[in-house]
């Protein structure tokens, strides 16, 4: 039984979704360029999760930045806010245990009904897909990506199951297989395995001796990808999307070269899913 | 594949750190040029004489195989195993294969791209491989010291992917530190490469001394011989030396534990090493800082530094690097840790200024014949404002420039408390120098017979020491004044040059907030005023570059300048330069003179000329400088001048100026007191001062400083008494009996109480000079009675007693002084003066006009007197003249003016003194319900006219009116500690209600609409309201601050503007506060915080908060980002705050409450979801 208390404060975090969702939103950046204010004009060192007023919504982007920050990228700008969301979203994900997170998706399904959580599925499936796309920070800021890579692993898992639990129509069932929703979820799985930065033989001596300790939850995503494999193949059959197909062989070819023996078992299974 | 014919080149390369062979092959000549261990020996023996690395050998040595890279046939084998997930066992297992068989290691390595080609061996024909062993692998000879035995022993694995870094070591294990610095500079090393062959040598310079410095912290960190302190600052460095030498090179932006070295871990399940576990929100605070921090400038960067800092026990971390402030900042409250910095020390601390160490080493100048000594006087020099900012060191060289009262004495000091704002600005450090000796220099005098003669007089008089300073209990003269040698008819004190440097240390340490500087020497060059006139501003002259105005000091030497020109310069000049060396730190004084007792003790301290910006309970000044300023004696020059002719009718040198100044302190019965004057610092005191003497002038500035030491009994009775006389050059050879000059031709005195209560004025004085010829019979009471200043504009008007006016007419010279008081005795205020001794005012109507009238004295004089201000304040408001509560608002609005005080910059340090005072000097029990009416009567009429301002007022200093309050309380409970229970419980009860009516006032005041003036209010009571928590919490119970919180915050019904912004500050600041590190409180807070925050963040919803205009949407919009991102980071708090409790080792170290706690975690990490 689920309090309605709870259910409002699940939808707090539905609120975090769409915070970064309007960090994002190009009528926010339009406004950040248009209105002067002390908040709005970009400074050169920015205020981690400020606690004085006024602070400034964008920064100029660090010098060692390698790759300027997905949606302000003509300008160099570091939204502040996407990172801090990100992080804070991440966070969360990463403070609950697999059953919380798999139990809070069955309230949604089972109070709100299944569109619901589709849309809070695809919410946060495109907000994982542009944390992964360096939207919220940088490439090299070593430590946030390697929890961004953990945390999607680990909440994937639990997303995979009632994917496919509960938006699997059954054959001759009424209900319209959710062609969006199943892309999005494809195209952040295969985002997050193609992901540049899980591809160890191309780490530096010092990031591979710090990542040591997060090479063994990627054993979980060989099992994700293990779940999401009946999934694919009913898929499959009905359409065909090119950013799914794009990441799923470059992720695929990525894991060929060199016949790196970790994820030979990720390989066969994708390969098997094609 | 075919034999190979002839010859064979072999190329080996061996990575030390990291096992990858690279074998290279060609064909030339019919020779084997064959890199192996032994010169001209046969295979067979290789194992035994491996020490030779280069040798030739003949072709049949050699055996040449065709091989695949997986000649063993198992390289499938272990990649068949890994592929069954048992990459682990079959890692350990196959190191073993590999220890066993070390050689031939090249060909098993089954990810070195380089062994799919074909690679040749070192080993003998078939026939003599009798051992694997006999195969040996192949050393450039810079690994000639590798024994035979340790090539045996097992080898770092092969490169990755294994699940154990190449750089790992037992060290680690207990210091990861030690291998993240390996496996760093193993990955710079590679990149030096790179920045070579790019011709990028500036970073290969920055990366080499990061690898330098890097490397030798390692090695510290291995021997373990630092204490558990240095180790961390050692520490610490290495870690922001990794961050900046990533940074510099573009790699990966890494984020160790800052004191730890770790990577830090955010996890919060299963096995965590707390070492370096930080919450994730925190990580990612110090992922951005470090980001952001500037990789700096390669010469900021040295190794001594880093080696000095590392050896040198309690000297700070982050001595002279600029990145290594970043993990400064992350380390102390740090701003760009936003919400996530600590909040203040609650503790008094003392307040810290900048010090600056003055050494001098050598004085490479000489001014002075034997005999005559040079005074030299050092201060501190503000170039903006034109103004000193210390009083001055003085040091008296003889004429071997070593000290002159004790020749073995280092000559030093250190200039003290120099203000954050102060070393912003370009500082000088200024010496002006003095010649006390003969009228002329010996340069102008030139001829040979009269040096001589002055010498052999100089030298017998004074013996080996030229300057009587070391006998002067032996004559009165002495004694009375320590420049013994000015009493000297022939001595005068006469301006000689100046010298200036820019203490350029002080501000890089001001802009990189260093806590001490490195010695640094430099010199001063010396240069003399072209007029004499213009000594006093020579200083300004030299920095302002006016080259008319001075020049180095010539030396008269004749022809041989013209014939030697290459000489050493030093020879032609007469001074040449001063060689200084200049230590900065920062801190307390009284703490780095502990600190520092090797350099510091006994060392003269150059005080500040006034107070920094406060003064603490028990701090301890009572002196006034005087500024010998500027004197006019053309008025009576005239009739001297005429006398002087026709007593001396030589009448060649003319005697028109020359006028010496002598000062002293005098009581009111006309007696000297004793040794009450220096020149500041350095030289012991004296009894009378005796100014410079310029030479044919009749309006000489002197421009110098004395102190005058202030008694703390009967100051009222001192006046200063200044004595004119004329100096004459040619008087001695005249002969002492006449001694005319001696005798002064004015006097003027100046009264410290002119009207017996109150201080005399700083500034500028100008006095009156009367008459001296018939002084003696003058009594102090005569003189005392006329006035001791004139109007510059009228000098007519002033009425002078008959009595003096016989004895002792007004003359028309004037003298004009800068007087300053520096005390904490004394005020010059008399309202101050009249509420310090308010007891003694029985007029109700009167203490009021004064309280009234407090509120508009100067802040400076306020800070002084903080204790002594605060006393008689609350001393009225409990006295028996205020017993019907009448004076409660006068009282209060004057003290709220004082606690005013705290929120201007300008008093940074105000706090900690406010602090101390209301902890140890605070002692008015019954003070807490006057404070809480007086807060009331204010609540109950927020919007009018009157009230509005003070109620503003008030609430800005709303914390330290609660900590008044309470701690009054504190004191009330005391008392009440000795009468019966029943009575506390009921004066206990009385409080609260009227802590809680004054809080219902307050509520009522946030939920009031109208006018719209009321935001104002609002707005700063918002902003206050968390900072009486704390106080709240030592009255209520901590559940009952939570009801406390959550009805002010529903009591903001205006929800409008920037409003919104400074509530969710307000709930941000009660997530970081202690409310919610209390369990108990955090249950409750979570779900109110949660309701709180809601409507603040989300999807901006164009309808509800956009205007009709386009402008006026996007400000809406902003104002939505920015309420979002404060929301956030609300729950970033709450996050942090909630996974810091999770991972707490005493929690972790106590298995029950470590299952009780899992048990909670479970709950609360059920809950977590819910939360946000």
């Amino acid at each position: 039984m689920i309090s309605p208390e709870r259910l409002l404060l699940l939808r707090l975090r539905c609120r975090i979704l769409e915070s970064y969702l309007e960090f994002q939103n190009p009528a926010s950046l339009k406004a950040i360029e248009k209105i002067r204010s002390p908040t709005t004009s970009a400074h050169n060192i920015p205020v981690t999760f400020p606690e004085s007023y006024p602070f400034s919504l964008v920064s100029n982007l660090p010098k060692s930045a390698p790759n300027a920050v997905g949606a302000l990228e003509n300008k160099a700008l570091y939204n502040a806010g996407l990172g801090e969301t990100a992080i804070v979203f991440l966070t969360l994900a990463l403070s609950s245990p697999r059953k919380i997170w798999l139990g809070s998706l069955e309230n949604i399904m089972e109070i709100e009904g299944p569109e619901t959580l589709a849309a809070f599925l695809i919410r946060m499936f495109k907000v994982g897909i542009s944390i992964l796309s360096n939207d919220a920070f940088p490439s090299n800021w070593m430590n946030a990506n390697i929890l961004v890579h953990k945390v999607l692993i680990k909440i994937m898992d639990p997303i995979a199951t009632i994917l496919e639990r509960e938006f699997v129509p059954e054959e001759g069932s009424s209900l319209a297989f959710d062609i969006n929703l199943w892309r999005e979820a494809f195209h952040l799985l295969f985002k997050l395995l193609s992901s540049e930065q899980l591809v160890i033989e191309e780490f530096s001596p010092q990031v591979y001796s710090t990542c040591l300790s997060y090479l063994l939850p990627l054993t979980c995503t060989l099992e994700t990808a293990g779940c999401v494999a009946p999934c694919w193949r009913h898929q499959r059959g009905r359409s065909r999307n090119p950013d799914t197909t794009m990441e799923l062989s470059r992720s695929t070819s990525r894991r060929d070269c060199g016949g790196r023996t970790y994820c030979s078992r990720c390989k066969s299974t994708v390969t098997e899913l094609l | 594949m075919r034999p190979v014919p002839h010859v064979l080149l072999l190329i080996y390369t061996y990575s030390f750190s990291s096992p990858r062979y690279a074998v290279c092959s060609h064909r030339r000549a019919p020779v084997t040029w064959y890199p192996s261990t032994s010169s001209y020996k046969t295979a067979a023996k290789v194992d035994d004489t491996q020490q030779v690395f280069i040798g030739i050998f003949p072709k049949s040595h050699i055996f040449i195989r065709d091989e695949s890279p997986d000649a063993e046939g198992r390289l499938a084998e272990v990649a068949a195993m890994i592929n069954n997930g048992q990459s682990a066992e079959v890692f350990a297992q196959w190191t073993k294969d590999v220890a066993a068989m070390e050689a031939m290691k090249e060909e098993e390595e089954p990810f070195a791209h380089l062994s799919t080609r074909k690679s040749f061996k070192l080993a003998p024909p078939p026939d003599q491989a009798n051992s694997v062993r006999a195969r040996l692998p192949v050393y450039p000879a810079s690994l000639r010291s590798v024994s035979p035995t340790e090539s045996h022993a097992p080898k770092p694995l092969p490169p990755r992917p294994s699940l154990k870094s190449g750089d790992d070591t037992i060290s680690g294990a207990e210091q990861p530190i030690v291998d993240e610095i390996a496996s760093a500079l193993r990955e710079w090393h590679t990149l030096m490469f790179q920045y070579l062959a790019r011709r990028d040598y500036r970073l290969f310079q920055i990366v080499r001394e990061h690898i330098e410095a890097l490397h030798l912290g390692r090695r510290q960190l291995l021997s373990k011989t630092l204490s558990a302190e240095e180790t961390i600052n050692l520490r610490r460095q290495c870690v922001a030396r990794l961050v900046n030498g990533n940074i510099v090179q573009g790699l990966d932006i890494i984020v160790r534990h800052p004191t730890w070295g770790g990577l830090v871990t955010v996890d919060v399940e299963g096995e965590l090493d707390t070492r370096s576990w930080v919450s994730a929100v925190r990580m990612y605070a110090m992922q951005v800082s470090l980001a952001y921090s500037e990789p700096s400038s390669p010469g900021v960067w040295n190794l001594g530094a880093f080696v000095e800092n590392a050896t040198t026990p309690g000297n700070p971390a982050f001595s002279s690097q600029t990145a290594l402030q970043e993990h400064a900042r992350l380390r102390s409250n740090s701003k760009s840790l936003g919400s996530l910095g600590t909040p203040h020390s609650p503790h008094p601390t003392r307040a810290k200024f900048y010090h600056v160490f003055l050494d001098l080493r050598a004085f490479v100048a000489s001014p002075c014949a034997p005999g005559e000594t040079a005074e030299l006087f050092f201060n501190l020099y503000k170039s903006d404002g034109a103004r000193f900012v210390s009083e001055e060191f003085c040091a008296v060289l003889n004429h071997q420039g070593v000290l002159a009262r004790d020749p073995t004495s280092r000559i030093r000091t250190i200039f003290t408390d120099i203000l954050q704002s102060d070393a912003q600005d370009p500082i000088y450090l200024v010496c002006k120098i003095v010649r006390n000796g003969s009228m002329k220099m010996g340069s102008t005098m030139g001829s040979i017979l009269e040096g001589g003669r002055r010498t052999s007089e100089a030298s017998f008089r004074d013996g080996p020491y030229p300057v009587g300073f070391n006998d002067s209990s032996t004559t009165d003269v002495s004694m009375m004044s320590g420049r013994g040698q000015s009493d000297l008819p022939s001595h005068f004190r006469r301006p000689f040059g100046c010298a200036v440097l820019e203490l350029t240390q002080l501000k890089q340490m001001a802009t990189e907030q260093l806590e001490a500087s490195s010695t640094r020497e430099h010199t001063m060059p010396i240069f003399v005023p072209t007029h004499e006139n213009t000594f006093s501003m020579l200083h300004q002259d030299i920095l302002n570059n006016n080259s008319k105005e001075f020049q180095k000091s010539p030396r008269f030497v004749g022809s041989i300048s013209l014939i030697r020109p290459r000489i050493n310069w030093s020879f032609y000049f007469r001074a040449e330069m001063l060689a200084v060396s200049i230590k900065v730190f920062y801190g307390d004084a009284g703490t780095i003179i502990r600190e520092n007792t090797s350099l510091l003790q006994d060392t003269p301290l150059s005080l500040r000329l006034g107070f920094p910006d406060v003064v603490f309970p028990g701090d301890d000044r009572n002196e006034l400088y005087i500024k010998l300023w500027s004197g006019d004696f053309t008025a009576s020059q005239t009739s001297t001048a005429r006398r002087s002719v026709t007593n001396f009718a030589r009448g060649q040198v003319s005697t028109t100026g020359n006028v010496q100044i002598s000062i002293e302190v005098r009581d009111q019965y006309g007696h000297t007191v004793e040794r009450s004057i220096t020149q500041c610092s350095g030289e012991p005191e004296m009894s009378q001062f005796h100014s410079m003497v310029f030479q044919r002038t009749n309006q000489p500035t002197y421009g110098e400083l004395i102190k005058v030491k202030l008694p703390y009994h009967n100051a009222q009775a001192l006046h200063l008494f200044f004595t004119f006389r004329h100096r004459n050059v040619r008087e001695r050879s005249i002969g002492r009996s006449a001694d005319l000059s001696e005798r002064p031709f004015a006097f003027a005195f100046l009264p410290l109480f002119p009207d017996s209560r109150a201080f005399v004025e700083d500034g500028s004085h100008t006095l009156a000079l009367y008459k001296a010829d018939r002084i003696s019979q003058i009594s102090p009471e005569i003189y005392l009675s006329a006035p001791f200043w004139t109007p510059s504009s009228r000098p007519d008007q002033v009425v002078i007693p008959p009595e003096m006016q016989k004895y002792a007419p007004l003359l028309r010279d004037t003298l004009i002084i800068r007087s300053s008081l520096v005390s904490t005795k004394f005020t010059q205020n008399s309202v101050l003066l009249s509420l310090i001794n308010w007891d003694k005012i029985s007029d109700r109507e009167v203490l009021s006009t004064i309280l009234t009238m407090f509120t508009f004295v100067d802040e400076k004089d306020v800070v002084r007197f903080l204790q002594d201000i605060f006393n008689s304040l609350f001393a009225i408001l409990v006295s028996s003249t205020n017993q019907g509560g009448e004076m409660d608002h006068l009282v209060f609005n004057a003290l709220v003016t004082v606690l005013g005080i705290v929120q201007d910059r300008r008093y940074s340090n105000f706090q900690p003194v406010l602090d101390v005072y209301i902890e140890s000097h605070f002692n008015y029990p019954t003070a807490s319900s006057h404070m809480i009416r007086s807060m009331n009567r204010l609540l109950l009429d927020p919007t009018a006219n009157e009230t509005a301002s003070s109620l503003r007022a008030a609430l800005k200093v709303w914390y330290y009116l609660l900590k008044f309050i309470t701690r009054s309380r504190e004191l009330q409970k005391q008392e009440e500690g000795l009468s019966s229970a029943s009575s506390t419980e009921q004066s206990e009860q009385a409080f609260k209600r009227e802590l809680k009516s004054h809080l219902s006032e307050v509520n009522r005041m946030m939920s009031t609409v109208a006018p719209a003036s009321i935001i104002g209010t609002q707005t700063i009571a918002l902003q206050h309201f968390t900072s009486i928590l704390p106080e709240l919490g030592k009255v209520f119970p901590i559940v009952e601050l939570v009801s406390i919180a959550t009805k002010f915050a529903n009591a903001i019904s205006m929800v409008k503007g920037k409003m919104v912004i400074w509530k969710l500050i307000m709930y941000l600041q009660i997530v970081k506060g202690f409310l919610f590190d209390n369990p108990q409180s955090r249950t409750l807070l979570v779900d109110s915080v949660v309701s709180w925050i809601k409507p603040h963040f989300g999807k901006f919803d164009e309808y509800m908060h956009g205007g009709d205009s386009d402008a006026a949407k996007d400000t809406a919009r902003i104002a939505w980002l920015e309420s979002i991102r404060l929301s956030i980071t609300v729950t970033a708090v709450m996050l942090d705050k909630l996974q810091q409790t999770l991972v707490s080792p005493a929690i972790l170290a106590d298995k029950i409450a470590l299952r009780q706690e899992q048990y909670n975690i479970d709950t609360l990490l059920s809950l977590l979801p819910r939360y946000v």
